[in-house]
């Protein structure tokens, strides 16, 4: 998912990197001050996960938490996400500092949406509609960071259709694995902290 | 509900684990590349290790930026090419790019000392006289194998070695890097938190 250096033409790094700082802002000025552990927390997740990967028939993923990123962080997910990937980039030449921008917006992005549309869900009283609300942001945001990398990539020429299919026939698995963690995770903090799950406001 | 799909989750990601048939991306792209004689062997692969097919890769010059040669990928992610005649009269360094459709890109530089030692007849234009004399003195001794066969030889038991050398040079993930990266995040979280804490006092 992240896409590299020296692919994608100067217009597009430059709106990347409009769009990244501006999220990133919105989240900072948006957290309040006890949340900002929390977003640590969820930041150096996101960071370790991509680094931990799973033997999967005969290749191998890796996770990504965007959903879970998401729901516990709320617009905080985009400094969250800015931080880790600029790290990947400098610690590991993932992705790339020219892309950082838009690698921010393809993740944060579907992990603010999972944020915004799955946080009403998991509120609901009824414990079915939470977890399935919780599966839709884990295994939605994935979806959705494969369709929004897809878009760039056609933005930058390349065929949309093959790269669409590539990205997203490569994450259906990893969606659904990151639905079933968020539902867990998500069951387990509704238990234990509640209080822990973004504000839809926030 | 919760507890019944949290009983599920290790059984389900168990059958996807066997069952899913696919292969997956991994978040970056590794592009190595060794000489083999005269050719210039290259392999691709995503960071979790499965091999990139079907990436297009092209040769450039590397000072210039001109396209010498253009390919795509087989099914275990290499592929070779023999530097064209013009590159080597140049001594050109070549620029070996490989991309995958899906936004993963790499960069190999071969260098022209590098593929210039296994093509047979080349270096001997650019030696010297005297290195020339010297050579020959050498091979005379090794029981009438001829220089060239001699290079070629030594080439060949190079060459597992070479590809060794260039896999070693591809960028690997280790623990330090990660603890660094975690170092990192817990620093910002504690700046921006004093901040939060200062512009709060003063409030």
């Amino acid at each position: 998912m992240h896409i590299a250096e020296g692919i994608l033409p100067l217009p597009l790094l430059g709106a990347g990197v409009g769009l990244g700082l501006l999220g990133a802002a919105i989240g900072l000025k948006r957290t309040r001050q006890e949340e900002i552990p929390l977003v640590g927390v969820m930041a150096a997740a996101f960071f370790v996960a991509s680094l931990i990967h799973v033997p999967l028939g005969p290749a191998s993923i890796h996770l990504l938490l965007l959903g879970l990123v998401g729901l516990l962080t709320g617009w905080a997910c985009f400094p969250a996400i800015l931080i880790a990937l600029l790290l990947q980039a400098l610690f590991f030449q993932y992705g790339g500092l020219t892309v950082l921008g838009v690698n921010t917006c393809i993740m944060a992005l579907p992990a603010l949406l999972a944020h915004l549309f799955g946080t009403p869900l998991i509120r609901s009283s009824r414990r079915w509609i939470a977890a399935t609300g919780a599966f839709l942001a884990g295994a939605g945001a994935i979806i959705a960071a494969g369709v929004f990398a897809a878009i760039v990539l056609a933005l930058a020429d390349k065929a949309f259709f093959a790269a669409a299919q590539t990205i997203l026939v490569a994450h259906i698995p990893v969606a659904a694995i990151e639905g079933m963690i968020t539902v867990a995770v998500v069951g387990f903090i509704l238990k234990v902290k509640p209080e822990m799950l973004a504000s839809s406001k926030r | 509900m919760f507890r019944r799909l949290r009983k599920l989750v290790p059984l389900a990601l168990l059958g996807l684990l066997l069952l899913w048939p696919s292969v997956s991306l991994g978040h970056g792209m590794n592009l190595f590349c060794w000489t083999e004689q005269d050719t210039v062997q290259c392999k691709s692969r995503f960071s979790g290790g499965r091999p990139v097919h079907n990436a297009t890769w092209r040769v450039l010059d590397a000072s210039s930026g001109d396209r010498l040669l253009s390919g795509a990928t087989g099914s275990e992610g290499g592929f070779s090419f023999s530097p064209p005649p013009e590159a080597g009269d140049k001594r050109l360094d070549l620029e070996v790019i490989c991309e995958a459709d899906t936004g993963h890109r790499d960069t190999w530089t071969v260098r022209a000392a590098d593929y210039l030692s296994g093509v047979s007849g080349q270096k001997e234009e650019n030696k010297s006289r005297a290195d020339r004399e010297e050579a020959t003195e050498g091979s005379e001794s090794v029981e009438g194998i001829g220089e060239e066969k001699l290079r070629r030889i030594v080439n060949q038991e190079l060459a597992p070695l070479r590809k060794e050398l260039a896999r070693l040079r591809e960028p690997g993930v280790t623990l330090r890097d990660a603890m660094g990266g975690l170092g990192y995040i817990l620093g910002l979280v504690g700046i921006w938190a004093f901040a939060a804490s200062r512009r709060g006092s003063r409030q």
